[in-house]
Parts: C-alpha cells; sequence; structure tokens
C-alpha cells in the first residue's frame, strides 16, 4: 500500500510539482493550501509524513505543525521553508519542533532523500 | 495438451453410435416385434377364420346331403302304396345307398301302411359289415311313444336330434335327423309317418382332422344344446357341454362362444385358457344345419415364436449393423482425423510460443489439406508478428523511457525554475521593501539596478537610470569643488580598493534639478573576492 504524504502549501505551484513528483516516486499524496483544510484531511485520512510550507495563507506552519502533532504524535513532519528563512537558522532552532526541513530552492531529488529517510520508500 | 482417451473424437464418436445403438436397436426391436406381432396375429386370424369357414362348410356340406335325402325320401313315399316288403326293400335300398348313413328307419302312422296293419316300423342299422333289421312297433321300444318319432310330427318338417349314443343299433355316437311324409287323404294332406337316418359321428372327427391346422390349432364342434361332438381331449366329448365345460375348466369365454353361435353370430377372441395354459385365439361360426357350431383354435404363442425368431434376427442383424458401422467409423475417422490430430499437436506448440515447429506440407487437396496450408499461412504470419511484436515492444520500452526521462526532466526543470522564481521574487522583494535609496551599478559606475525608492524620491524614470552613471543623480559633499568630474572619484576609488564608505553626506538631484541632502554608504559587491560593483545606500536626511 503506498504511504501517504501530506503537503500544506498556499503556492499552486509548489502544491502540483511536488505532488505530481512524489506521486511518480510510489507515494500516495494529497496537498491542500490552508491548515483548515489540513486539519479536516488528517481527521480523514491520516498520513504518514506531513510536508508543510512555514507561511501558510490562514496560519504559520509551525503552529499548524504543533496542532497536528496532537492528533498525529508519531508523524514526522517536515517544513518547506523559502529564502525568507534562513537554513541554518531553522535547522538550529526548529530542529526540536519537526522532523527536518526542505528548501524549496533544493533539487527534487535532494527533496525525494530526505522524504525516504523518514518514511521509507 | 495431451488429450485423454474418453475426449478423443473418434471415441467420443463410437461411444455415440453405441449409445445410440443400445437406445436404437432394443427400440426398433421392440417396435418391429409388436408390428410383426400384429401382422402375424392377423395373419393367423385370417386364417383361422378361413379353417373355420371351411369347417363349417364341410359340416354344411355333409348335413345339406342328408337333409336333401331324406327330404327327399319323404317326398318319395307320399301317396305311394306299399306293402311291409316294399318298405323293407326301399329301407335297405337307401342303406346301400347312403354309406354314411348308419341307420335308417320307415315308421307309419296307424293303418298308414294298410288297413289290417295298426302300427308298423321297419328300422336298419349297420353292424360292421351287414345290416341288422328290427321292428320298432315291438313291445320292447314302441316308436310311438319315442320322442323323436313325436316331435317330428309335432315339427312338421325336417327336425335334427342332439347326438347320442345309439345303445343297442349302431353302438355309436350319432345324431338323427328326421322327416314327416305324408298322404292325401280325402283332399288333406294327413301324416303317414315318418323317415329318419342316423349318422355316425366318427365322420366329424375326420372332417376336422382333414383340415390341417396349425401346430397348435385344434377344433371344437359343438350341438345345438351345446354338446361336445369333437374336442381335442377326448373325455369331454360327448360327456361335456360347452356350458358345463366353461364351468368346470374356469373358461367363461367358452359360455360366451356358445351363446353367441346359439344366436348366431360369428367372430373370434383371445384369452387366458385355463384349458390350454396359454394364450389362445378362437374362431367361432354357427353351422346353418343342425344348429350346431364350430370353434377354431390356435395358441398365439406358435405364432410369436415366429416373431421371437424374427426379433433375434432382427437384434442380430442391427447388432451387425451397428458393428460395421462403428468400425466404419472407426476407420474413417482415424484416417480423417490423424491429420487433424497432427495439427492440433502443431497448434499446442504454436500456443506455447513454439513458431518454429514443423508442419508437413499437405499433398491432399481435401478440407484438410487447406486447414493445413492455413496452418503453414498462420505459421508465418505469426513468426512476422513475433519479430513485430519483439521490435515494437523494444521501441515502445524506449519510447517509454524516454517519456519518463522527459517528464522526470521536465519536472525537475519546472521544480528548478520555481525555485528560481522564488529566489528572485524574494530577492527583488528585499530589495523593494528597503525604504531607503539602493543604487546597484557596475564597476565602471553605471546604474544597473534601483529600488521604487529612488524612483519615488527622485522622480527619474527607471528607464532614465538604468546604465546611467551615478555621479549623474548622487554627489558626496566632500567634494570641495563640486566638480562632477570628480565627484566619482573617491567612489571609484573606494571601489577599486574594495572598502566601503558608510554614511558619507551626499546630495541627490531629482528630475527638476533639486538637489536633495542624504547620507550615502557604499559597499563593494564581490563575486568570488572580486570587485565587480557595487551597491549604495543612500538615506534622505530628515528636515
Amino acid at each position: 500500500m503506498k504511504k501517504h504524504i501530506l503537503i500544506v502549501d498556499d503556492e499552486p505551484e509548489i502544491r502540483e510539482l511536488l505532488g505530481q513528483f512524489l506521486g511518480g516516486s510510489g507515494y500516495r499524496v494529497s496537498a491542500v493550501p490552508t491548515a483548515v483544510e489540513a486539519q479536516r484531511l488528517v481527521a480523514k485520512d491520516p498520513p504518514q509524513l506531513v510536508i508543510s510550507d512555514l507561511q501558510l495563507e490562514d496560519s504559520d506552519g509551525l503552529d499548524m505543525i504543533n496542532q497536528l502533532k496532537a492528533t498525529l504524535p508519531d508523524t514526522p513532519m517536515v517544513l518547506l521553508t523559502g529564502v525568507f528563512i534562513d537554513a541554518k537558522v531553522v535547522r538550529e532552532t526548529l530542529s526540536g519542533k519537526v522532523a527536518g526541513y526542505l528548501q524549496k530552492t533544493a533539487p527534487l531529488g535532494k527533496i525525494l532523500d530526505e522524504i525516504r529517510l523518514l518514511i521509507g520508500p | 495438451m495431451r488429450v485423454s482417451f474418453l475426449d478423443r473424437l473418434p471415441v467420443r464418436l463410437a461411444g455415440a453410435i453405441l449409445l445410440l445403438g443400445f437406445i436404437a436397436v432394443p427400440l426398433v426391436s421392440e417396435l418391429k416385434r409388436r408390428a410383426a406381432e400384429r401382422i402375424v396375429l392377423q395373419q393367423a386370424e385370417v386364417q383361422s377364420a378361413t379353417a373355420t369357414i371351411a369347417v363349417v362348410e364341410g359340416l354344411q356340406d355333409v348335413l345339406r346331403s342328408v337333409e336333401t335325402t331324406v327330404r327327399y325320401l319323404a317326398r318319395d313315399l307320399e301317396d305311394r302304396e306299399l306293402s311291409p316288403a316294399e318298405v323293407d326293400r326301399i329301407t335297405r335300398n337307401v342303406m346301400a345307398g347312403t354309406p354314411n348313413f348308419c341307420e335308417f328307419s320307415i315308421s307309419f302312422e296307424p293303418r298308414a301302411l294298410g288297413p289290417d296293419i295298426e302300427r308298423f316300423g321297419h328300422y336298419l342299422y349297420r353292424n360292421g359289415s351287414r345290416l341288422v333289421e328290427r321292428d320298432l312297433a315291438a313291445p320292447g321300444y314302441r316308436y310311438w311313444t319315442r320322442d323323436w318319432y313325436n316331435d317330428t310330427l309335432g315339427r312338421g318338417g325336417l327336425t335334427w336330434s342332439e347326438p347320442f349314443f345309439d345303445q343297442g343299433g349302431a353302438n355309436a355316437n350319432v345324431v338323427r335327423i328326421s322327416a314327416p311324409f305324408y298322404r292325401n287323404v280325402g283332399g288333406r294332406r294327413v301324416v303317414a309317418g315318418v323317415v329318419a337316418a342316423g349318422l355316425e359321428l366318427g365322420w366329424v372327427q375326420q372332417l376336422t382332422e382333414e383340415n390341417e391346422f396349425f401346430d397348435t390349432g385344434y377344433v371344437l364342434v359343438f350341438s345345438r344344446d351345446g354338446r361336445l361332438i369333437v374336442h381335442p381331449n377326448p373325455k369331454y366329448v360327448f360327456t361335456e357341454t360347452m356350458d358345463s365345460l366353461a364351468q368346470k375348466t374356469s373358461t367363461p369365454e367358452l359360455a360366451q362362444i356358445y351363446q353367441r353361435v346359439l344366436a348366431k353370430r360369428q367372430g373370434s377372441i383371445s384369452y387366458l385358457s385355463n384349458t390350454f395354459h396359454a394364450r389362445i385365439h378362437e374362431n367361432y361360426k354357427p353351422v346353418e344345419i343342425g344348429g350346431w357350431g364350430v370353434i377354431v383354435g390356435y395358441k398365439e404363442s406358435e405364432f410369436l415364436r415366429q416373431v421371437s425368431a424374427f426379433r433375434w434376427i432382427t437384434q442380430v442383424s442391427l447388432g451387425a449393423t451397428l458393428v460395421l458401422l462403428l468400425a466404419i467409423v472407426l476407420l474413417t475417422t482415424r484416417f480423417a482425423l490423424r491429420p487433424l490430430e497432427r495439427l492440433a499437436t502443431v497448434s499446442q506448440e504454436i500456443a506455447r510460443g513454439n513458431l518454429d515447429c514443423e508442419i508437413v506440407p499437405p499433398r491432399r487437396n481435401d478440407e484438410i489439406g487447406h486447414l493445413t496450408r492455413s496452418f503453414l499461412l498462420m505459421q508465418e504470419t505469426l513468426k512476422k508478428n513475433r519479430l513485430l511484436e519483439a521490435a515494437v515492444r523494444e521501441r515502445t520500452a524506449e519510447v517509454a523511457a524516454a517519456n519518463t526521462k522527459l517528464t522526470s526532466e521536465n519536472l525537475e526543470r519546472r521544480w528548478a525554475n520555481q525555485a528560481l522564481e522564488h529566489q528572485l521574487r524574494y530577492d527583488q522583494l528585499i530589495i523593494n521593501s528597503i525604504a531607503d535609496l539602493v543604487f546597484v551599478f557596475t564597476k565602471a559606475m553605471n546604474i544597473s539596478r534601483v529600488n521604487p525608492a529612488v524612483v519615488h524620491l527622485t522622480g527619474w524614470e527607471l528607464q532614465e537610470l538604468i546604465n546611467s552613471p551615478l555621479s549623474r543623480i548622487v554627489r558626496l559633499q566632500e567634494d570641495p569643488l563640486g566638480a562632477r568630474s570628480k565627484i566619482a572619484d573617491p567612489l571609484a576609488q573606494a571601489l577599486a580598493e574594495g572598502r566601503d564608505l558608510r554614511d558619507k553626506p551626499a546630495t541627490i538631484e531629482d528630475r527638476n534639478g533639486r538637489r536633495i541632502p542624504v547620507r550615502f554608504t557604499m559597499f563593494p559587491l564581490r563575486d568570488r573576492d572580486k570587485v565587480v560593483g557595487g551597491i549604495a545606500v543612500i538615506q534622505e536626511i530628515p528636515t
């Protein structure tokens, strides 16, 4: 059975590209733009991994991750960061809160390596 | 795939024929048996009816001739003056002329022979080869007291007696026919006496035996009262009647026949006989003379035996036909199916993927030959198709791989573009979000980029600024002469040396030529430790 990944990002292109890529890599992907929709989907169809942008339309990514952890305590959560956030800062400050972080500018192969490291192929 | 023995076509065909045979042979045999039985029994009945008629006709011929003789004699005696001697002569002549008479008598009414003779009755009977004479008027007999005499007179015509044993006379079973004769007295026809003739019944038995009936055939002759005159079992002759025998042998059919004959009816009947212990068929017919009846019967089994034999022959012939048909089918199917079996083997090989199996080119031009040629053609076509399919598969795999690679590359490219756009957008955002005036300039000190704050403060259009010398609108106040040609010098010098210039007083000229006092800071732009340009950040001095 394919593993389920939830992508939460307010940018449609990111959702589409990442969803297409991870779908082609053997995962079942759900992609939503807001924290509210993410909560609703998690309740219906719990994922094995959550990838969330730091900045969402209706919420902060970290807040949403904290809320999701209440429902999915064992599910790894990954932050998808843009150039606004310094990677080093994220690594140093958020490592205890998230399982990992991915930069939107990173190649897809690297993103896939990171995901496989967390939940396997 | 190997075809099991029971699934082989010849075996199935043979099985079907055998099954058909097992159903059809008994069925046909039974139908033929029934039809044959019906025909045989119908023929037997016809023969039986014919035999019955023959016996009846034979009896009637004899009895009729006797009747004729007696009637003639009675008429001959009418109005004839006779003497006892003449009566004796006539009687002897009759006996001599009619050898089938065993007795003959002429008896007269009182004084009919002469006024002096009260009664006269002359009787002759055969005793071996000689004739014996008796006086019927003798005190020991007195013919006028006898039934046969009085009944004949009472009837006034020919009268047949019931058969009886003539004790003291012919000493045999006889039947008597008697007739009155008359005299003309005063113009009146008056009875004068009775002539009577007796017939020994041995001839009846002979007559029935002369007619050859079937092996099991038999004849019954019975009298008007039902007394048996002829019966295959001699112990019943004269001792039993039809009714008594019917009762004795629990054969009610005999009584039925008797009643029908009495009613002058003829016909036939089949029934299970307790006398013969078999199913018998009997034809019956009344004899027109004497009130007798005749039955001709036979055992149906005699004819059904023929049918049984016929049935056996039918079964054997059908069985033989079946075996022959089986042999023909087996040989034909073997001949016809051997090439098909080879083709079946070949088709199995082809189905397994072995397109190189050998198909022997046919020498025959029948349907199997055409089929074999079609197989050859199919084999060649399949070989071509296999090569074609392999090529298509290979090409498809290549295309699919290329497509996957292309899709992957396309996706990577789109992601990279997205990342680049993201980077640029946010870089732009950062610069554009700075409220101070930012100039990016080249190593030659020409403006390459400005933020919106520059356009906003100076009123210069972006097109007017890009690629213009920085010194065109920015002037450091350290330049005491204010000569524009020298403005850039400390700036160019700092840039050449890779030094920052921080918070220097300067002025910036707007599009209207108005000079605005500002604080000027410059940072060299380095790419791999090489100065490629600079960034100037200008802060407006609040007034």
